[in-house]
């Protein structure tokens, strides 16, 4: 097979204030012609530096220190911008990760994606506009027309990321490369928007260079794949044998790290069964916000975003609750704690109705840890401090030295040790800001728990870390957790029982083993179907499994 | 949308009430009495009570308040205290001096401020960033006063090219070119701060947008650079530098103000201040009214043409 | 336990490490330090007195004997003037600057943390005041209080004060939708304990940076206004008023006497823009 792209020996340097840091190291990979190729690894890895070094778009302060790119014949490094602008868009589309700021404010989807076809094409602007609506039809838009009017911010993430492909796909490239395409998107849409570049590129022949984090994603799209790792390339091979007999240790715990669906039952620790007294009782909880009105200069109106929600949780239990974004799941993890206040119904916590706000005793035993630990923390303080304060604020600690060793018994817990307690969270890499989140609230010994997204900014291998420390907790100390998600694999791997919100209703609750009973709700199928997994061979029963339609929306 | 401007000016309303109020509070609150400040000593204490009678200081501050709204409808707020002429005689044509002269700093403002500010932001980091932001700084600590006061001593003492004042040639008939010829310091001068302000804001605009990921989106499909940096960097800043120059009107009047003595411009700036000296309040407060309702007038303008720029309101937004 | 990885560098300990490699803020620093030193011992430093001129020696050239920067136009000595100058424009920046930035901490605060009617209309009242032309304001309060410091101190406190309160509320507002905010909730920390212990914490940083720069702005905007008539009166030696007495002879071949005071504004501004930005870089690294 003939290569499209070799990259040979590429190196990429950024020059950061007092420092040098070495993004790509002598990275190695192709890609043949029509071949469909996954570049996998976490974050900062170099896989996009290496795929903005491509077409010549690193940031300032980045440069290319060695090594080749041949795209086809031409070797593509040390090219000045306006030759490289002979293979931009017409030899190489790109799609990049965030559909919702790579699109033009200012300008409508039609004469964006006209002055690309008139740029590459060599058309009038009546038939760029053609050409536009062309495109928009064969990425699967049905309303075309509304479409080139419309702005990007009046289409739905997918949709934008539809015409994103469009924009990269519509000059006929031999080559596209794909930055994350559906990272940021919800997992039934990821699929659709994955399924319809791979049809795309089947149909036209283009080679695809995908970049991603997500070992189901790599399954479901490529032929080939390349591990990458600190800027090098550890593993390379097809996607069959690396995912099945990964040689290289990392690839190992990269694919062992990730929870896959139906996975459950391999899992080792057997469970005490939960006590049947309900902990926390939601009765016909709703929330509205308020959008526009005075002084907003926009009209009035009501969003309903938990409605009419009921549901109780188990002493000693692990409930999940999972939705896609916009579901609000978290809306009804704070309406549960009375963070915020509810429009409708009540709420009882250990037998007791909670009012509006919470009370000291009931802030003590009922805590959160969230989502993205860098914010969940306070910039301007201490480890040990974040952790004290409360202990005094709610009465657990005698005095300030008493808080102190709390606090420092409560990270050593979560594997920390004293030395940390002087740090301030900028001084702690992503996985240690979350196990000073969690220590946080298990220092003040709470009954319950609330995991809004507890591993979802982290990387799959201190996520896997992550999940078994809260294990290891949840027996030692006795607790209840509610674990919010978007991803079904880790929330079936965690849970006893399962929610299901949609567009702020509760479509229904289950024991988690009966997650592919052909019962189930369509919107628990539709997220079930959503699933990408690693191992097609491994997943569950009664569910679809050849995953690999090939067919455009 | 045009609901929207219907609202906005309906929020006028009030606005321009509280600041009608403001500016009466001005006479109410001064510590000299306007009428013997303004009326020699000759006069006994029952002449000056019938002046005041006259004047209709003696009536409670409501009602004084309505005469004098009433005053400023129908012949500009009454007389003046110095020149014994009705105010509106000597604010309005004053008035209309500064509005020439803020005419030509608003344009100094934008055209040079956002050239200034283009020009750095696509060099950033270059050494014609750097030079021209050593001089943006430097430019924006100076004293507004003494900047006009290099800019006559250059133009008109020094090179001779620019006349050292006024607004009209006194020798010759006048003319829109002679007025133009003697506009062109003052205006300059005037413009010193916004125009500083303007270029910081495109540079930053600039920036932003070069760095922006649908900039990375266009420069992947091999748009050229010119293409780019005209039709998609200045569409984008369009909003950033409408909205800029309509916050620094009040620093362009600001800037006008303390130009309008050095350049000898006949305008408001000098009646007010010689008002402020000879305690004539019907002219400070009249003249004040004036200029605080056209900015908020020109507020208004910005507001209604920003909205008429942003693409997610021009369609359903109201 | 699982142990966690590796951990990054501290990177806490070089903030006035920082500090000293800035060469900009150093500089600042020093200037402003020797320029506030000058102004207290201004009288002990001045050569003659600042305020008392000799009819018989007016617009002495520069570096004539006894007057090292001259003479003005009535015979005072410019070095001694400049010396003095600074006196009543850096008191009145610094303690107008400094009620300023309390006065809109506060607010900003409030309209961040208020309903959202009381907020959009403060903070609508807020961006009229920002655009509003202050000049308007130094002459309605000369009209009042007739010109003198409190027309300087009141117009600086009116035109800063939306600056600072916009500053504060864009951050504040920033700072509100953090999950530490609402984490801080769920650990029972109280609305007025949040606002205290926990937002305003992370906005000091902020508020010192653009207080400093908000002094060097004053300080050449109260000098354009003294030099208007507006503010210090003479005979007090000030840079804004000796520029515009120094007007007259400017062209006339004595730009000295206008101009020394004019640099010694900028360069006051200036240093205490490059402070600004120096902490800047050390405060929000």
């Amino acid at each position: 097979m003939t290569a499209v792209l070799g990259i040979s020996g590429l190196s990429v340097e950024f020059a950061l204030p007092g420092a040098v840091v070495h993004a790509v190291r002598g990275a190695e990979l192709s890609v043949g012609q029509g071949e469909v190729v996954a570049l996998v690894g976490e974050s900062g890895s170099g896989k996009s530096v290496t795929a903005a070094a491509v077409l010549g778009l690193l940031p300032r302060a980045a440069r290319i220190t060695g090594g080749s790119i041949r795209f086809g014949g031409t070797e593509l490094v040390g090219l000045q911008d306006r030759q490289l602008n002979v293979y931009r868009g017409a030899g190489i589309g790109m799609i990049f990760q965030n559909p919702v700021t790579s699109l033009d404010p200012s300008f409508p989807i039609g004469s964006q994606l006209g002055d690309t076809a008139r740029l590459h094409l060599r058309v009038s602007r009546a038939q760029a506009r053609g050409v536009a609506r062309t495109w928009l039809a064969r990425v699967g838009i049905q309303d075309a027309d509304r479409v080139l009017r419309a702005y990007p911010h009046e289409l739905s993430g997918g949709m934008r990321q539809r015409v994103m492909i469009a924009l990269a796909s519509l000059s006929g490239p031999e080559l596209l490369i794909a930055d994350e395409p559906t990272t940021a998107l919800d997992a039934t849409v990821q699929r659709q928007v994955l399924d319809l570049l791979l049809g795309l590129a089947a149909e036209t022949g283009t080679a695809v260079l995908l970049i991603t984090h997500d070992f189901g994603v790599v399954s479901h799209t490529s032929s080939r794949v390349a591990v990458m790792r600190e800027g090098t390339i550890v593993e390379e091979g097809s996607t069959a044998q690396v995912l099945t007999a990964p040689e290289h240790p990392y690839t190992r715990t990269l694919i062992d790290s990730v929870p896959e669906i139906g996975g459950r039952s391999a899992r080792a620790s057997p469970r005490p069964a939960p006590v049947d007294e309900p902990i926390l009782e939601l009765r016909h909880v709703g929330k509205d916000f308020d959008l526009g009105g005075f002084g907003t200069g926009r009209q009035k109106s009501v969003v309903r975003a938990v409605q009419d929600v009921s549901l109780s949780v188990h002493r000693g239990e692990i409930f999940g609750l999972i939705g896609e974004s916009g579901s609000g799941k978290s809306t009804l993890a704070r309406l549960a704690g009375g963070l915020i206040p509810r429009t409708a119904g009540t709420v009882a916590f250990d037998g007791t109705e909670i009012g509006e706000s919470g009370t000291r005793e009931l802030r003590r035993r009922f805590q959160y840890v969230f989502q993205d630990a860098a914010t969940a923390l306070n910039p301007r303080l201490t480890a040990g401090e974040q952790i004290a304060r409360p202990l005094s604020r709610l009465g657990k600690a005698a005095g300030r030295k008493d808080a102190r060793e709390r606090a420092l018994r409560a990270l050593e817990l979560v594997g920390l040790d004293a030395g940390h307690a002087g740090r301030y969270p900028r001084e702690f890499s992503g996985g240690q800001r979350q196990r000073v989140g969690i220590a946080r609230a298990i220092a003040l010994e709470p009954d319950l728990l609330i995991l809004d997204e507890p591993t979802s900014a982290l990387d799959v291998s201190t996520q896997a870390a992550v999940l078994r420390l809260l294990l290891e907790l949840k027996a030692e100390l006795d607790l209840t957790y509610v674990v919010i998600g978007h991803d079904l694999a880790i929330i079936e791997s965690l849970s006893d029982r399962i929610g299901v919100l949609s567009r702020g209703s509760l479509v229904e609750t289950f024991e988690t083993d009966e997650l592919f009973s052909p019962q189930r709700h369509p919107q628990t199928r539709a997220l079930l179907d959503a699933v990408l997994p690693i191992h097609s061979g491994r997943a569950g029963t009664g569910r679809d499994s050849s995953g690999r339609e090939r067919e455009a929306s | 949308m045009l609901q929207r401007i219907l609202w906005r000016l309906a929020g006028l309303v009030p606005l321009l009430f509280v600041i009608s109020l403001l500016v009466f509070f001005i006479a109410q609150a001064g510590p000299a009495d306007p009428i013997k400040d303004a009326l020699s000593q000759k006069m006994s204490p029952e002449q000056i009570e019938q002046i005041r009678a006259a004047y209709g200081l003696d009536r409670p501050a409501w009602a004084q308040y309505l005469n004098w709204l009433k005053d400023v409808f129908t012949h500009g707020g009454g007389l003046s205290l110095s020149v014994r002429s009705p105010v509106s005689e000597i604010v309005l044509p004053a008035f209309g001096n500064t509005l020439i002269l803020i005419a030509g700093a608003t344009a100094a403002t934008v055209v040079l401020g956002a050239g200034i500010g283009y020009l750095s932001g696509i060099r950033h980091g270059k050494l014609t960033d750097r030079i021209v932001m050593l001089g943006v700084q430097i430019g924006s600590n100076l004293p507004v006063y003494w900047f006009g006061l290099v800019v006559i001593w250059l133009t008109a003492v020094q090179w001779k090219w620019l006349p050292p004042g006024g607004m009209h040639d006194l020798r010759g008939e006048g003319g829109a070119g002679d007025l133009l010829l003697h506009l062109i310091a003052p205006a300059f001068a005037a413009s010193l701060v916004s125009m500083l302000i303007i270029a910081r804001f495109v540079r930053a605009a600039v920036i932003e947008s070069a760095q922006s990921d649908y900039l990375r989106t266009y420069r992947s499909q091999g748009f050229g650079r010119a293409a780019i940096l005209g039709k998609h960097i200045g569409r984008n800043i369009l909003s950033p530098i409408v909205n800029i120059t309509g916050l620094t009107v009040g620093s362009v009047l600001t800037g006008v103000v303390f130009v309008e003595t050095i350049f000898s411009w006949p305008g408001i700036g000098s009646v007010l201040l010689n008002a402020i000296a000879g305690s004539d309040y019907p002219v400070i407060q009249s003249g004040i009214l004036l200029v605080a309702t056209t900015f908020v007038l020109v507020n208004l303008i910005t507001d209604v043409l920003l909205d008429l720029l942003n693409p997610r309101l021009r369609r359903g937004g109201a | 336990m699982t142990t966690a990885t590796a951990n990054p560098p501290r990177l806490r300990r070089s903030a006035v490490a920082r500090f000293v490699r800035n060469r900009e803020a150093m500089l600042g620093l020093l200037v402003l330090a020797v320029v506030v030193l000058v102004s207290l011992a201004a009288p002990l430093l001045a050569p003659a007195d600042p305020t008392t001129g000799d009819p018989a020696d007016v617009l002495a050239p520069i570096g004539a004997p006894g007057h090292l920067l001259g003479t003005d136009a009535q015979g005072r000595d410019v070095l001694s003037r400049v010396l003095h100058g600074g006196r009543g424009a850096l008191a009145v920046s610094v303690s107008s600057v400094a009620v300023a930035v309390v006065l809109g901490t506060a607010l900003g605060l409030f309209g961040a943390f208020a309903g959202r009617r009381v907020s959009g209309l403060l903070m609508r009242v807020v961006d009229l005041l920002f655009a509003f032309p202050v000049i308007l304001v130094a002459l309605s309060l000369a009209a009042i209080v007739q010109p003198g410091v409190w027309v300087l101190i009141g117009t600086v406190v009116f035109g800063a004060v939306p600056y600072v309160t916009r500053v504060v509320f864009a951050e504040a507002k920033i700072e509100r939708e953090k999950e530490y905010v609402e984490a801080a909730r769920a650990l029972g920390a109280s609305g007025t304990g949040i606002l205290f212990g926990e937002v305003l914490p992370n906005l000091v940083s902020s508020v010192v940076i653009y207080g400093t720069s908000l002094v060097g702005v004053n300080i050449v905007f109260t000098a354009s206004l003294s030099a208007l008539g507006l503010g210090i009166q003479p005979p007090a030696a000030d840079w804004g008023r000796m520029i515009s007495e120094g007007a007259a002879v400017l062209v006339t071949g004595n730009p000295g006497v206008a101009t020394f005071p004019a640099v010694a504004v900028l360069l006051v501004a200036l240093s205490f823009n490059w402070l600004g930005d120096g902490l800047r870089d050390v405060l929000d690294p």
